[in-house]
C-alpha cells in the first residue's frame, strides 16, 4: 500500500527534528546540522523516485 | 469503486499528517503533501487507462484523419504533465517557476498543433478562385 | 453518400473527443488553451473533405510528421499480439486436455497488418508425453489429434503445420 510512503516520511521528519534537538542541546550543533540534513536528503530521494515512476507511467500510457 | 475512498482517504491522511509535522519541519510538511498528491495520481492511472481506450476506440471507428490522432494524444499528455508539474512548484512556493513551466506547456501544445492551423489555411486557400 | 456519412460521423467524433478531453483535463490555463486548439481541430475536420468535393486534392503529408504512422502500427501491432496470444493458449489448453503434454506449440504471423495473417505453425513433439487418458500413444496420433483440434479453430484453417519430432 502506498500510504505507508506518508507514515515514513512523516517519521522521518519528526525523528530527526528530535534528533537534532537533542544534538543541539547537548552542545554539537554541527552534527544537528547535518542530521537534519541527512534526514531531507533521505525523504527527497524517495520524492524524487516516486515523481520519476509517476512521469514514467505516464509517458507508456501516451505512447500506446 | 473502492478507488474514492482510497483516495478520500490518502488526502484526509496527508492532511492530518502535514497538520501534525508543520510545526516541527515546515519543509517536510510540503514533501507530504506532494507525495500525497504524486499517490492519488497513481491510483487514477488505470482509470485513465481505460478512458484512453474509449479513446482509441473513438478515433478507429468514427474515421478521423489519422495524422490527428498523435496529435491530440500529445496534447493531452503535455497538458496533464505540464499541469501537475506547475501544481507541484506553486505548492514549494514557487510561483513564478510554475507560471514558467506553464508558459512552456502552452508553447509546446500550439507547435504540435501548428501543422492543423497551416492546413486550415491551405485548404481555404485552395477553394478560392485564384 | 457513404462519403458524407463518413464526414458526419468524423464530425460527430472529434466533438465527442472534445468534450471528453474537457472533461479530463485538469483545471486551469491549459483547460482554456486546449479549448482553443480543439477547436481548431474541429474546424480542420469539418474542412477537410471539401477540396475532394471541389477535385482539387490536397496532400497533408506535408506538414504532419511521419511519426504518427509509429501510434498507428504500435495500436494495431499490440492488438494482434493478443490475439495471437490467446489462440496459442487455447490450442495449449486444448491439447493438455485431451491428454497430450508438454507440446510446445509456436505460431508465426504477420503482425503488422489490419488483420492477423498466421503464417505457420510449428509443434514441437520432442519432449512430448502423453497422459493416461489419451489412446494411441504414438506421435501418429498424436499428429493426428493436433490436427483435429487446430481444424476446429476457425482462424487456422489451411494453416501450413510443421513438426519437430526431433
Amino acid at each position: 500500500m502506498e500510504i505507508e510512503v506518508i507514515f515514513k516520511i512523516a517519521a522521518i521528519g519528526i525523528l530527526t527534528a528530535v534528533i537534532g534537538q537533542i544534538l543541539k542541546n547537548s552542545g554539537k550543533d554541527d552534527i544537528a546540522t547535518l542530521a537534519t540534513l541527512a534526514g531531507v536528503i533521505v525523504v527527497l530521494v524517495m520524492v524524487l523516485n516516486m515523481i520519476s515512476e509517476l512521469f514514467d507511467t505516464i509517458r507508456t500510457i501516451f505512447n500506446f | 469503486m473502492d478507488s474514492i475512498y482510497k483516495i478520500i482517504g490518502i488526502a484526509l491522511i496527508t492532511c492530518i499528517a502535514t497538520l501534525i509535522v508543520k510545526p516541527i519541519r515546515p519543509d517536510f510538511a510540503i514533501f507530504l503533501s506532494v507525495v500525497g498528491g504524486i499517490i492519488i495520481l497513481f491510483l487514477l492511472i488505470d482509470y485513465m487507462a481505460n478512458v484512453f481506450d474509449v479513446f482509441n476506440e473513438i478515433f478507429h471507428i468514427t474515421n478521423i484523419n489519422s495524422s490527428i490522432y498523435g496529435i491530440i494524444f500529445k496534447i493531452i499528455g503535455v497538458g496533464y504533465l505540464v499541469e501537475f508539474t506547475a501544481s507541484i512548484c506553486s505548492d514549494t512556493g514557487n510561483h513564478s517557476l510554475s507560471d514558467k513551466v506553464l508558459l512552456g506547456g502552452k508553447i509546446i501544445i500550439l507547435v504540435m498543433a501548428l501543422p492543423i492551423i497551416t492546413s486550415i489555411l491551405e485548404i481555404v486557400m485552395d477553394l478560392l478562385p485564384s | 453518400m457513404s462519403g458524407i456519412s463518413a464526414w458526419l460521423l468524423s464530425i460527430a467524433g472529434v466533438v465527442i473527443l472534445s468534450v471528453l478531453c474537457e472533461f479530463i483535463l485538469p483545471e486551469g490555463q491549459i483547460n482554456r488553451y486546449t479549448r482553443v486548439i480543439f477547436s481548431f481541430v474541429t474546424l480542420f475536420v469539418i474542412i477537410s473533405p471539401l477540396p475532394t468535393l471541389f477535385g482539387k486534392e490536397i496532400d497533408f503529408s506535408k506538414w504532419f510528421t511521419t511519426s504518427d504512422t509509429t501510434l498507428q502500427e504500435n495500436y494495431l501491432y499490440n492488438i494482434n499480439k493478443n490475439k495471437l496470444n490467446a489462440i496459442q493458449e487455447d490450442l495449449q489448453s486444448e491439447l493438455t486436455r485431451l491428454g497430450i503434454n508438454n507440446v510446445e506449440v509456436s505460431i508465426t504471423a504477420n503482425l503488422y497488418g489490419e488483420e492477423l495473417e498466421i503464417l505457420k505453425i510449428y509443434v514441437d513433439l520432442r519432449d512430448i508425453e502423453f497422459s493416461d487418458n489419451f489412446e494411441n500413444k504414438n506421435t501418429i496420433g498424436a499428429k493426428n489429434a493436433i490436427e483435429e483440434i487446430i481444424s476446429l479453430f476457425p482462424s487456422l484453417q489451411d494453416v501450413e503445420i510443421e513438426y519437430k519430432d526431433g
